[in-house]
């Protein structure tokens, strides 16, 4: 994506210096010996203050975060089948499994299909429709609810439904592709059409996510910008492509990446509509954990395969924030 | 331009974003720039190295000390466990137990009618039925998950392709004692049925939802092509009638529909198989799908969706496909046939399967197993439970009002009034004469239902010839074997 650099006097990398004086330890003594005691006093109360807040959180954070990712790493490292009382140790056995199986680099196109495609599309249309509904228009507040209701709905409830629409044969999607004389793809033998089928309805459930996140990014542009290129004579598309895509970079930046992180962990939807079929073509990686784990019953090697996506997904945060989040704008 | 300084940091946005949700009232701007200078703010003490280190190593300390996953001491796994009771002389039942079902074939009722009757004759002991998935294979998972806690059932159902894993696994127990301790006489129940959950000498179920394949067809379709009233005996004089049901029917509409992988098509394809004199695999875990009967059969219905043309791969339910008019035959359940006979608004026939160079039927459904590590108290009410429901009178009401098979030899004269009215669940008993026992391959390696159902799609969806998809389909199998088969019972 082409974000223009920054101009921002305060650029969000380049922190100011922080008064820390752990960093400077040769300064640290030096510096709290001229500290004033009452100054010592208040910053103790702030460090209980700061402790009281956070370790809750913590220990939450510890309990069912980190514990179970742990937990998981190391369940990666045995052949165990679930519900076994007993395991045995394998190693990096898992790993050279999957590395060496046909099947996963299936899987991971197939994710990377689903992923791309989705963020794309949720990104997008999720800007159109936050544009439209940016216009001082009729009903407008009722049709951003309208936009925004299937995020809130339950996935299984909305694979199902968009089943009943997609049905060959009962279905009210092929009819309406028939009356533009097409023939309706087979949408649930197709292993590529199911995909797109998938694709679709999380799109449909997530852009309303998304419009919200730009419509009050939309909300924030200034005014005065918008008129001064409008006096400088941009026309409408111009003043988008150069002031407010710009403004909105921020908002991008974090759809980026929240919708990725969503979206290639999305299994609800995948299941209650193509249980990862026909032909494995709604396999991703998070489905062939599921399936792993759950009905082939090989809990070892669904751990390996779920560790490898906590470290793409790491991966992917990361160098998002690296390369992407020096090209966002922020005010 | 807004005046205040950046801050808009990611980490703030991914905690916050309910702020970012909500566009009316507070603007952006005051939701997501979080103080930097004024209020609360880190500690000198503690900078962020240190803060992260205490939480690592919080992190680790709860790891080791809450980590409860198998024990990887002992290389025997699928050792029974120790509280699986031999003697039951002492023990009276436990008075409360929990029945798990998936209700196949729509029996919810007819569940709820057993639980009704057993409470009634054993007033001290109450039955909990919950609804542990929608299928076989959530049930299956749902047990998986519960070994994990404590929240064990007493009485589980199992389909034919469950059952073993937890055998492997030693989560179910053997129910020999048990049976002995009720006095339950297994020669009364059907041979093949009761030898379904026979392993190593042992009981590991007992037949409750137990069914076999049925070829089904639409009597209005077939009056209309001029066929006679009975459905054909051989798949290829199915291939000779084709042309005239096609005839009749809309362009896009096939004659016959295959099931997917989801609804068993593993087990359909094994009557074809066999009927085409191949098999998965032989007792001993061979795979045997390289031979040229197995290439064949796999050949015949690739041909018959994308050559002869006549058939196709349902969409979802091919029950449904069956009963709204959309297609003229299909191979189906004999659970099925109660839901089929009330919804079709035509005559459905129902007759045995074709044959080809033999004739082919596996029997398949659900049993009822007893988890281990469960009081022997409840084991025995349990037990007691699984008697009660197939007791002849008692699986012959489940028979008549879902379509499974009555399980016991006896219930058969219980039913003759049913029979007469509804002559095509005669079919089903008739043709349990012929089955056989299914393919190891399907039923006990675990997933070999689900591999070869893929396999099996690749043939009929993706038009992939048998020669080509078979190789894959026995490595995966052979695979699954080595892995959770051979390490247990080799």
């Amino acid at each position: 994506m082409a974000l223009p650099e920054t101009e921002s006097p305060v650029s969000p990398r380049t922190d100011p210096p922080v008064d820390d004086p752990m960093a400077h330890s040769s300064s640290q003594d030096h510096r709290r010996g001229r500290m004033p005691l009452s100054r010592r006093r208040s910053r103790r109360r702030e460090a209980l203050i700061f402790l009281a807040f956070t370790i809750p959180n913590l220990t939450l954070i510890a309990l069912f975060t980190y514990r179970p990712l742990l937990s998981n790493v190391y369940y990666s490292t045995l052949q165990w089948n679930m519900g076994s009382p007993t395991a045995r140790f394998v190693g990096f056995g898992n790993y050279v499994r999957w590395f060496s199986d046909p099947h996963s680099w299936n899987y991971l196109r197939i994710t990377a299909i689903f992923t791309i495609a989705t963020v794309g599309g949720t990104i997008l249309i999720g800007l159109l429709i936050a544009t439209v509904l940016n216009q001082k228009l009729r009903g407008r507040n009722v049709a951003r609810a309208v936009v925004f209701a299937p995020y809130v709905l339950s996935g299984v409830a909305i694979g199902l439904v968009w089943m009943f629409m997609f049905d060959p044969q009962f279905g009210v999607i092929a009819p309406v592709i028939r009356a533009f004389g097409m023939t309706p793809p087979n949408w649930y033998n197709s292993p590529g059409w199911a995909l797109v089928m998938v694709i679709i309805v999380y799109i449909w459930k997530h852009l309303g996510y998304a419009a919200v996140v730009y419509l009050a990014g939309l909300q924030i542009v200034p005014r005065d910008l918008l008129e001064a290129a409008a006096l400088d004579g941009a026309g409408k598309w111009r003043t988008f492509r150069s002031i407010t895509l710009p403004l909105l970079s921020p908002m991008t930046f974090f759809l980026l990446v929240t919708v990725t992180l969503s979206s290639m962990q999305s299994f609800d939807m995948i299941h209650a509509m193509t249980r990862g079929g026909p032909v494995d073509g709604t396999t991703t990686l998070m489905y062939q954990i599921y399936r792993e784990g759950f009905v082939t019953g090989r809990a070892g090697y669904s751990a390996t395969v779920a560790t490898i996506l906590f470290l793409l997904l790491l991966g992917f945060t990361l160098l998002q924030m690296r390369f992407l989040e020096r090209k966002v704008h922020y005010s | 331009m807004n005046p205040r300084p950046a801050s808009l940091h990611l980490n703030q946005l991914i905690d916050q974003p309910a702020a970012l949700a909500s566009p009316e009232g507070t603007t952006m701007s005051d939701r997501l720039l979080l103080p930097s200078r004024t209020g609360l703010a880190v500690p000198s003490s503690l900078n962020r190295r240190r803060f992260l280190g205490l939480g690592a190593a919080g992190a680790a300390a709860v790891a080791l000390s809450a980590c409860s996953g198998p024990s990887t001491s002992s290389d025997d796994a699928g050792t029974t466990d120790e509280t699986s009771a031999d003697d039951f002389a002492g023990v009276s039942p436990a008075s409360e137990i929990t029945f798990w079902s998936v209700h196949p074939g729509n029996s919810r009722e007819a569940d709820e009618e057993l639980i009704r009757r057993f409470e009634e004759a054993n007033p001290d002991i109450s039955v909990t039925l919950v609804t542990a998935g929608a299928n076989y294979e959530e049930v299956a998972q749902r047990f998986q998950t519960a070994l994990q806690g404590d929240e064990r059932p007493d009485v589980l159902m199992l389909s034919d392709v469950w059952w073993f894993k937890y055998f492997l696994n030693g989560t179910i127990t053997p129910l020999d004692a048990l049976l002995e301790a009720e006095g339950v006489e297994l020669e009364d129940y059907h041979d093949t049925l009761i030898g379904d959950y026979t392993y190593d000498g042992r009981q590991w179920g007992m037949p409750y939802a137990r069914s076999t394949p049925l070829f089904y067809y639409n009597k209005e379709h077939w009056a209309a092509a001029g066929l006679p009233d009975r459905g054909p005996e051989t798949w290829d004089e199915f291939d000779e009638w084709a042309p005239a049901l096609q005839a009749n029917l809309d362009s896009g509409q096939s004659v016959f529909h295959h099931v997917k992988g989801a609804s068993y098509v593993a087990w359909i394809f094994q009557s074809i198989i066999w009927a085409h004199g191949g098999r998965y695999s032989d007792d001993e875990f061979n795979i045997t799908l390289d031979s040229a009967e197995a290439i064949g059969a796999g050949d015949y219905v690739r041909a018959q969706v994308h050559d002869l043309g006549y058939a196709g791969v349902t969409p979802d339910d091919n029950i449904i496909d069956l009963s709204s008019g959309g297609i003229s035959a299909t191979i189906g359940s004999t659970g099925s046939l109660s839901g089929l006979l009330e919804s079709a608004s035509f005559e459905v026939g129902a007759s045995f399967l074709p044959a080809k160079d033999e004739f082919g039927c596996p029997t398949g459904g659900a049993g009822l197993s007893i988890p281990s590590g469960i009081t022997p108290e409840r084991q025995l009410a349990a037990m007691r439970f699984i008697k009660f429901v197939t007791e002849p009178e008692n699986t012959a009401y489940y028979s008549q009002s879902v379509g499974y098979m009555p399980v016991r030899k006896s219930a058969v004269s219980l039913m003759e009034e049913a029979y007469n009215r509804e002559p095509q669940r005669r079919v089903a008993l008739e043709q349990l004469e012929l089955t056989s026992p299914q393919d190891a391959a399907r039923v006990y390696i675990p997933d070999g239902d689900q591999i070869l159902g893929r396999g099996l799609e690749r043939i009929m969806l993706q038009n992939e010839a048998a020669a080509d998809v078979w190789p894959v389909v026995a490595d995966e199998l052979a695979t699954s074997y080595e892995e959770n088969v051979e390490p247990v019972i080799g």
